[in-house]
């Protein structure tokens, strides 16, 4: 079997898993719009956010949601004792890397599905961009989010701290993605012209691009059983 | 024990440099004009800074080693600079603080320096989180490597973007404009030449805490 | 006002510097008495054997 092959049979598996069970993404879901609604609170009822808070309440929301979800990713499998069964399965360990990491970006998004809209209805009074231009600041934090959040959730799935040690260990490494992401959302929710969001577009990517690396080079290591 | 021994070269080279530095900071050195006093912090503050960077890089390289080779001395090299590079960034920041209030009014900016040193702080205090949390030594020792690494590799990305926030945040001081009279600067040469040699008496002396420990363990509870 | 900051300053080094070193101390002190511990121990087997 190929490689494309080897991932796209982990990414169903643990994407029917998720279906029929439902576990992480109803939980991501109301963590998140739960977070959007005490943030709403705190921010004062019936005072209007204007764009650079909004964005900062919108990726407060989906940071905290979404680790939520990356702690079952692997916690599932270290749970039932099939980590080592993956390990001796045909799939190289940069297919589980690339398989799980998809697992978590699509977990992600389909939450997004959900926070997004609510967030426009709690604080969208203000603000004039379009949802749309949100998209590709959404797609390219979740694709980070995915490559970094996979390796260190290998690293904290192994301890008996798991949900306590995950965002310990990965918001401080996420902190210059959050920053661009944030500032692009201003941006975009401000309904600046696209150009201005490019600038901080292209370095996202290039994070991105950094950390699927290095998870590539490290996942084998993180993921060993000794 | 000859690790030991070397330490405690290290370490009386320190105690030797130490005095001879604080010594020359109050006495020989010049009173800087605008910054009066307080500046006399930045010369334990600039060799505390390089330090810490310098456990950091150490440890991204024992991390690199481990993984390679699988030895445990590589583990000690890395548990020694980790620990040693977050408390010398604690004081950084500290220092830094205390420096800042009355030069620039405010305790902290979000200067790309202060910034990275920041971040630098939670990522390798967090990796020390790690290390307690694991009991497993092998998978401990392979963890941190990869906590390690992984925080090494955010520094620059981390720097370059601070570098791009600042152009929303006003820039308080430039820390590169400092011009440095040549008594200030062997001034400045010495108290880091004291705090090198600090720095190696203390790892030397880590390091053989952590593989002493390691050995006593093993002897304790031997593994078959 | 200045001289205040440079004094707190240098004080939270030395503290901190010789709080750290006092900690290892500590660690090495205890080790060293778990050893003297291990070798009665290994002592007495030996003589009891």
């Amino acid at each position: 079997m190929s490689s494309l092959h080897q991932i796209r049979f982990l990414l169903c598996k643990d994407l029917r898993v998720e279906l029929r069970k439902k576990e992480s993404l109803v939980s991501m879901a109301f963590f998140g719009a739960l977070i959007l609604v005490i943030l709403n609170i705190a921010t004062g009822i019936g005072k209007q956010v204007d764009a650079e808070t909004g964005a900062g309440i919108l990726w407060v929301a989906v940071m905290f949601s979404s680790v939520l979800g990356l702690g079952r990713v692997f916690a599932r499998e270290k749970e039932n004792g099939c980590v080592a069964a993956l390990l001796i399965s045909p799939a190289a360990p940069w297919e589980i890397y690339v398989a799980k990491a998809l697992v978590n970006f699509t977990l992600m998004v389909l939450s997004e599905l959900v926070l997004v809209p609510v967030f426009y209805v709690l604080f969208g009074a203000q603000l004039q961009g379009t949802p749309l231009t949100l998209v590709p600041i959404l797609l390219l934090v979740n694709l980070g989010f995915s490559v970094t959040g996979t390796l260190i959730s290998a690293i904290s799935a192994g301890t008996r701290r798991n949900e306590v040690l995950l965002p310990i260990l990965l918001f401080p490494l996420l902190l210059p993605l959050i920053a661009f992401a944030v500032k692009a959302t201003s941006a975009a929710l401000a309904a600046r012209p696209f150009a201005e969001l490019l600038d901080q577009l292209e370095p996202m990517a290039a994070f991105c691009v950094i950390f699927a690396v290095v998870g590539y080079l490290l996942f084998p290591f993180a993921i060993r059983e000794d | 024990m000859t690790l030991t021994n070397r330490s405690s070269l290290f370490a009386g080279a320190a105690a030797l440099l130490m005095p001879v530095a604080i010594g020359m900071i109050f006495f020989y050195a010049p009173l800087e004009k605008t910054m009066g006093s307080v500046q006399k912090i930045f010369y334990f503050h600039l060799p505390l800074a390089f330090s810490a960077f310098l456990s950091f890089f150490v440890a991204f390289v024992a991390g690199i080693m481990y993984l390679r080779t699988r030895r445990q001395v590589w583990d000690a090299r890395l548990a020694a600079s980790v620990e040693i590079g977050v408390v010398f960034t604690t004081l950084v920041l500290i220092t830094g603080s205390l420096w800042g209030k009355p030069i620039w009014n405010t305790y902290w900016t979000w200067d790309p320096r202060l910034t990275t040193s920041l971040i630098l702080w939670f990522i390798y205090a967090s990796c020390l989180i790690l290390r307690s949390a694991v009991e497993e030594e092998g998978k401990r020792a392979t963890y941190c490597a990869v906590m390690a690494i992984v925080g090494f590799v955010d520094v620059p990305i981390v720097f370059f973007s601070a570098r791009l926030w600042r152009s929303i945040h006003p820039v308080v001081i430039r820390s590169d404009s400092v011009g440095l009279e040549s008594s200030m600067l062997i001034t400045l040469l010495v108290s880091m030449l004291a705090m090198l040699a600090f720095w190696i008496g203390l790892y030397k002396f880590r390091v053989s805490l952590q593989l002493q420990e390691a050995a006593a363990n093993e002897l304790l509870n031997p593994k078959d | 006002m200045k001289d205040t900051f440079l004094i707190i300053a240098y004080m939270a080094i030395w503290l901190g510097l010789s709080g750290y070193i006092a900690t290892l101390a500590h660690r090495q002190k205890k080790l060293s008495l778990r050893i003297e511990l291990l070798s009665k121990r290994l002592n007495t087997e030996k003589e009891s054997s």
